[in-house]
């Protein structure tokens, strides 16, 4: 009981931060673009409890005041031009308001000319692929061990213990900081999409076609998403890491996944992918 | 029924078109999908 | 012409059929409501089930009781069964029951087909049912039927595309049936804007319905040649485009949640100015509000598709539009406010219920703003703050118009008052339960929570286990609907008068309670107390 209190004040506080328990609010994220967002979402959120307060309240007001058990006698009225007047135009005017902002952060979405790195990213039946073109690197990312061990029915683990239950993987997308990312994503066999809040990128991966999106992450760190959208029985299964970093390393990444692997004694590593080759 | 002050050919009338709409609805968005698959 | 009349009248009223015939021939339109909304009733708690499994799955993080396979099958047909099976029958059911009794009319303009319309239905759901049984299991791709995903599905598969059919056939000829009724069969002095609002709304749905179901059947007759007659329409090998299944799909899909709302508008309509002892506030604004609503329905569809790869002016084109639908719809709202401004209250149970959808409704309908915003629908598509605003608007919005619809009306049918004390406690329960399910929902969106999966990653948690309480509480509660209504049935309460309430309008109001089995065979002369304009 204690816990689940000093829980929810914590989680109250990191509200903006979407990985506490008791969250209540999407995270501002870690590009312009999210924060934008962010901020197009509370704009709009603030405007709904605005407005919220006013109807409600005269629900509530009339609810107590216009009872037959305060002996009133009913009016008559069912007719007031000016006021049906008066409120078709307000809501017009208040979403005008909020159109505006909308349409411009809309139009900057849309804009992904001038990238400094492309992925590609193929959805599959239950796991993601990431491919940077030119760069001759291209590896799987699935569902890390631990939690797909943990998952099954009957495993007997808690996910309690299991860290980054569902949202890590065995490699995740690296990408340098601060570059605009353009992501081309398509799909092997159904649809996918992919999302990561802290991005504020969703995009559908289908097959047979190429979308286009793209984020720009100003922050270092790791960053997690999932599938969203259904794509069979393990829809759940197949999480999005994305790991922003500095310029340098991003360098570095990419020279180590470029290099052929030595010949592994144990092999049981199954990460150890040679560039372009199909793994399962 | 004794209210029956509908006309037969009316009601006759107004539910052909009807189906006539649904009909349509349903072949004209399978016709129109060939046409852009 | 009054020699065939007596001819006919001595033949007539031998009362209705004894046993089994009565129903399974039925082609009096009380009994066919009666029918409809008792399949409807079934209905809901099969698919309230299918919710406590999904619920219970979700009540801690890790799988404990389904697969996940099972768990995608619950959530399809969850959707499946509540949509065509719950919401569209009940409401057809209140549309038999009420629309001759409040134009004036003796019966459906087409009797022996609205039975077809209902017995439809049974069949349809054995076969939809009956594929949870079939190897391979029910269909799992969503209640949306997405391509490529719905195309491996197993054996079930001709069967979800036959059962749709059959339902789609039912509820165009139910449209088809109360367009001709109302067109055709008014008592001569009901003028079409003298009409009450719950006939009105039930005109335009059944015009949104002849318009979009016969899209649903296109749709999944090209899944089904898709799959098994060669063709490519959704296929991207082929030359297809699955895409092209979601514009489909949504411009029957977006028009339906509106077909599945526009009657509890209109049952909103009927009992508020009954319990607050006033006309309906602006009843032609009313009228052209439900009609700008049907109309712009059909070019919102994409905003189920923000994510899907559309060019900037058709998700711009498409948030305006969406956006414009709140005016119309907050219209209704107010209306509905300044009816109870100035009236003289009294809380009875359909008051309860009228009253909860007019606060629940339009917080589902604040969320609905919400998703419209393009970029912020970017973080909430295919997340549970989607899930929130949907459950929000059916089931306090159509689900609540249903319920207030059978406490208000229920008295006419069966001739005795249900128990008062027990529907204030169903309601209570009811509205209490209905939050506590659905309102954290929207902060699990916002946290990240993806929809359609049977496990979590561990911050989801708290959240989920609060929804599925909520769940548990409420599938409970209807408990004690079904049993508020069955006693009324078996004749248990006080006996109803005609008017039942206080000096309500219409004409279903002037006959007795419970209505005559053959009522108006007379066309009734409309006073002008029982008009609406």
């Amino acid at each position: 009981m204690i816990r689940r209190l000093s829980l929810c004040v914590t989680g109250l506080a990191q509200a903006a931060g979407a990985r506490a328990d008791w969250a209540i609010n999407m995270p501002r994220g870690v590009s312009e673009l999210s924060a934008e967002t962010y901020d197009l979402h509370m704009m709009v959120f603030y405007w709904c409890v605005g407005i919220a307060v006013v109807v409600f309240g005269a629900m509530l007001f009339t609810m107590v005041r216009h009872r037959k058990s305060r002996g009133v006698q009913p009016a008559k009225f069912s007719h007031s031009m000016p006021a049906e007047i008066t409120w078709t135009i307000i809501p017009i005017i208040i979403l005008l308001i909020m159109a505006v902002p909308a349409a411009e952060t809309l139009i900057r979405i849309e804009d992904s000319r001038a990238p400094d790195v492309t992925v590609v990213v193929t959805g599959y039946q239950w796991k993601w692929h990431y491919m940077y073109p030119g760069e001759d690197v291209a590896f799987y990312s699935t569902l890390a061990r631990a939690s797909s061990e943990a998952r099954h029915r009957g495993s007997g683990i808690d996910p309690a213990n299991v860290e980054n239950y569902l949202l890590d993987v065995d490699r995740p997308l690296v990408v340098p900081k601060g570059a605009k990312v353009r992501v081309l994503l398509t799909s092997n066999d159904v649809i996918h999409a992919w999302w990561v809040p802290e991005l504020s990128i969703k995009k559908d991966a289908i097959p047979g076609f190429m979308n286009e999106t793209w984020f720009q992450a100003d922050v270092a760190g790791v960053y997690r998403g999932q599938c969203a959208e259904l794509c069979g029985v393990d829809h759940a299964y197949m999480p999005i890491v994305v790991e922003v970093v500095e310029p340098e390393a991003f360098q570095a990444f990419l020279d180590s996944e470029r290099e052929p692997e030595p010949a592994a004694a144990s092999g049981s590593n199954t990460s150890a992918d040679s560039p372009g080759e199909d793994t399962k | 029924m004794k209210n029956d002050h509908r006309s037969p050919r009316s009601v006759r009338t107004t539910a052909l078109w009807l189906a006539a709409i649904a009909v349509a609805f349903y072949l004209g968005f399978i016709l129109l999908s060939a046409i852009r698959a | 012409m009054s020699t065939a009349v007596a001819e006919m009248e001595a033949h007539d009223h031998h009362g209705p059929e004894k046993g089994i015939r009565r129903w399974l021939f039925a082609t009096n339109h009380k009994d066919i409501g009666t029918m409809y909304l008792l399949f409807s009733l079934v209905m809901l708690f099969v698919g309230g089930a299918m919710a406590m499994i999904i619920r219970s799955e979700l009540m801690m993080p890790g799988l404990q009781f389904v697969n996940p396979g099972f768990y995608n099958q619950m959530t399809t047909m969850h959707a499946l069964v509540m949509i065509f099976g719950a919401i569209m029958p009940a409401f057809v059911g209140l549309a038999n029951w009420m629309i001759p009794l409040m134009v004036g009319a003796p019966d459906m303009a087409l009797p022996r087909m609205n039975n077809l319309s209902f017995w439809i239905l049974p069949a349809a759901f054995t076969i939809l049912l009956s594929t949870l049984f079939m190897s391979g299991g029910g269909p799992a791709g969503g209640w949306t039927m997405y391509p490529p995903l719905v195309l491996q599905t197993g054996d079930a598969f001709p069967y979800l595309i036959f059962s749709i059919h059959l339902m789609g056939l039912s509820s165009i000829m139910g449209a088809i049936n109360i367009i001709v009724t109302i067109i055709n069969m008014r008592a001569p002095d009901m003028a079409l804007i003298k009409m009450p609002m719950f006939v009105w709304s039930w005109l335009i749905t059944a015009y949104l319905l002849i318009a979009v179901m016969p899209v649903l059947a296109g749709a999944v007759t090209m899944l089904l040649t898709d799959q098994f007659f060669g063709t490519s329409f959704f296929l991207a090998a082929g030359g297809g485009d699955p895409v092209m299944f979601q514009h489909i799909f949504w411009f029957f899909g977006h028009p339906e949640v509106y077909i599945m709302i526009l009657p509890a508008f209109g049952v909103v309509s009927e009992v508020i100015p009954t319990f607050a002892r006033k006309p309906l506030f602006g009843h032609d604004s009313m009228v052209y509000a439900i009609s700008a609503i049907a109309f712009l329905s059909f070019i919102v569809w994409a905003h189920h598709m923000f994510t899907v790869g559309m060019p900037l002016t058709g998700q711009l084109f498409f948030m305006f539009a969406t956006m414009l639908i709140a005016v119309p719809t907050g219209v209704k709202i107010f209306n509905w406010t300044a009816t109870m401004w100035g009236g003289a209250m009294t809380f009875e149970t359909p008051m309860l219920f009228a009253l909860a959808f007019l606060f629940l409704f339009t917080i589902g309908g604040f969320s609905g703003v919400m998703v419209a915003i393009v970029p912020a629908d970017i973080q909430y598509h295919d997340s549970y703050f989607v899930v929130a605003h949907f459950h929000y608007v059916l089931v306090p919005g159509a689900l609540f118009g249903i319920l207030a619809a059978v406490y208000y009306w229920l008295p006419k049918w069966t001739g005795r008052m249900y128990n008062e004390k027990l529907g204030q406690i169903h309601f209570w329960l009811t509205a209490i339960f209905v939050n506590v399910t659905f309102f954290p929902m929207h902060f699990l969106g916002l946290a990240g929570m993806p929809r359609r999966i049977p496990d979590y990653a561990t911050q989801f948690t708290d959240w989920n286990f609060m929804a599925s309480i909520g769940a548990f509480g409420f599938g409970l509660s209807q408990l004690l609907f079904a049993y508020i209504v069955i006693n009324c049935m078996r004749g248990r309460g006080e006996a109803a008068t005609a008017e039942v309430w206080d000096h309500p309008k219409g004409l279903e109001w002037t006959v007795p309670s419970p209505a005559p089995y053959h009522t108006f065979d007379e066309p009734p002369r409309v006073p002008p107390a029982q008009t609406f304009s």
